[in-house]
C-alpha cells in the first residue's frame, strides 16, 4: 500500500521507464532509426519537484528503489537517453 | 538471420538491398521487409524445410484483422467480437456509451454468487484478448478480472456493461498511419489509494510511436 501518492506516481514511472528502456534497445536493434529522445508524462507536481531538486531526497526514502530507477536513468541525458518529465494540465 | 535479443520472437537481418523481419507465434509466423528479393528466396526456404503455407499478404493474424491502405495500416478485431456478442447474445441489446459504471465501485462477494462461474471466466478471458486493439476498455476489464476466483451476479452484470459498450463502438480499430515526427512518448497517471477495500492504488501508461500507440 503507498502512502503517498508520489509514491505511486513514481512506480508507474519506473515501470514505464523499464518499458522505455526495452523499447529503445528493440528499436536499436531492428535499426528504426536513433531515437534520442523519449517523452516520459506524467501530472504530479510533487513528483516534478523530486525529479529536478536532489535536495528533497532525503525526504524520500520510502520511494527510493523507484526513485533511484528513475533518476539513474534520468541524469543519463549525455548517453542518449533523455526523459522529459512535463506536466500536462 | 539473427534473433533479437530484447524480443526473442523477433528475427531480422539487415543487408544493403533491405532488410527483413520475422515475427514467430507458436506456429504462425509474419514476415515483412523492404527486400523482397530476399523475402521470397526465404520464403522457399521455410517451405522447404517445414510444412508451410503461403497465405500471401497479411489479413488475419491470431484473430486479429489486418487492412492496410494509403492512410496506414488498421489492426481490429471486429470478427473476434461479433463471435463474443452473439456467444452472449447480446447482439440485439441496446449500446451503452461507457464501459464501466464510474458511480458503483465492484467489491469481492457482492451479491450472489453465480451458478457457473467457468462462463465468467471465459467471458473475462476473451475480454482480455480483445483489449490489444480495444485500449478503451482496458480498465474495464482489469477491474472485472479481479473478481475471477469468486464472481457474483454484480460481476456479471458489469461484464455485460462492456459489452453492451463494445456493441456500440464496434467500428474502433487502432491506426498506424504515417507522421512526419518520429519520437516516442509516453504517458503514465495514477490513481491514489482508489480501491476502498485495501487502499491499493490504480496505476496506467502508454507508449506510442511517432502517434501511433503501441502498448
Amino acid at each position: 500500500m503507498a502512502r503517498s501518492s508520489a509514491e505511486t506516481e513514481y512506480r508507474v514511472m519506473a515501470l514505464a521507464v523499464c518499458e522505455l528502456i526495452w523499447l529503445k534497445q528493440l528499436l536499436k536493434e531492428l535499426q528504426f532509426g536513433e531515437v534520442t529522445q523519449m517523452t516520459l508524462i506524467c501530472d504530479n507536481q510533487t513528483t516534478l519537484h523530486i525529479s529536478s531538486n536532489p535536495v528533497f531526497h532525503e525526504r524520500t526514502g520510502h520511494i527510493e528503489v523507484d526513485c533511484h530507477l528513475f533518476e539513474k536513468k534520468l541524469h543519463l541525458e549525455t548517453s542518449r537517453l533523455r526523459l522529459l518529465i512535463q506536466m500536462i494540465n | 538471420m539473427t534473433r533479437s535479443k530484447t524480443d526473442h520472437s523477433v528475427f531480422y537481418r539487415h543487408s544493403n538491398a533491405g532488410c527483413i523481419y520475422l515475427v514467430v507465434y507458436v506456429d504462425d509466423i509474419v514476415l515483412t521487409g523492404s527486400d523482397h528479393h530476399d523475402i521470397s528466396k526465404l520464403k522457399h526456404h521455410i517451405c522447404h524445410h517445414f510444412q508451410t503455407k503461403d497465405l500471401s499478404k497479411l489479413r488475419y493474424f491470431l484473430g486479429i484483422e489486418v487492412a492496410q491502405s494509403n492512410h496506414g495500416i488498421v489492426i481490429t478485431q471486429r470478427k473476434y467480437v461479433l463471435d463474443l456478442l452473439e456467444e452472449t447474445e447480446l447482439l440485439n441489446s441496446k449500446s451503452v456509451e461507457t464501459p464501466i459504471d464510474p458511480n458503483i465501485k465492484l467489491l469481492p462477494s457482492q451479491g450472489e454468487p453465480l451458478s457457473d462461474p467457468e462462463k465468467y471466466k471465459r467471458l473475462v478471458g476473451k475480454l482480455i484478448y480483445l483489449t490489444i486493439t480495444r485500449p478503451d476498455i482496458s480498465f474495464a476489464v482489469s477491474v472485472v478480472s479481479q473478481f475471477l476466483n469468486s464472481p457474483c451476479v454484480n460481476h456479471l452484470n458489469a461484464v455485460t456493461l462492456i459489452l453492451k459498450y463494445i456493441k456500440g463502438s464496434l467500428g474502433k480499430c487502432l491506426l498506424y498511419g504515417h507522421n512526419d515526427y518520429i519520437g516516442v512518448v509516453c504517458y503514465t497517471d495514477v490513481d491514489w489509494a482508489g480501491s476502498p477495500l485495501d487502499r491499493r492504488c490504480t496505476s496506467g501508461y502508454c507508449v506510442s510511436i511517432s502517434g501511433n500507440l503501441i502498448s
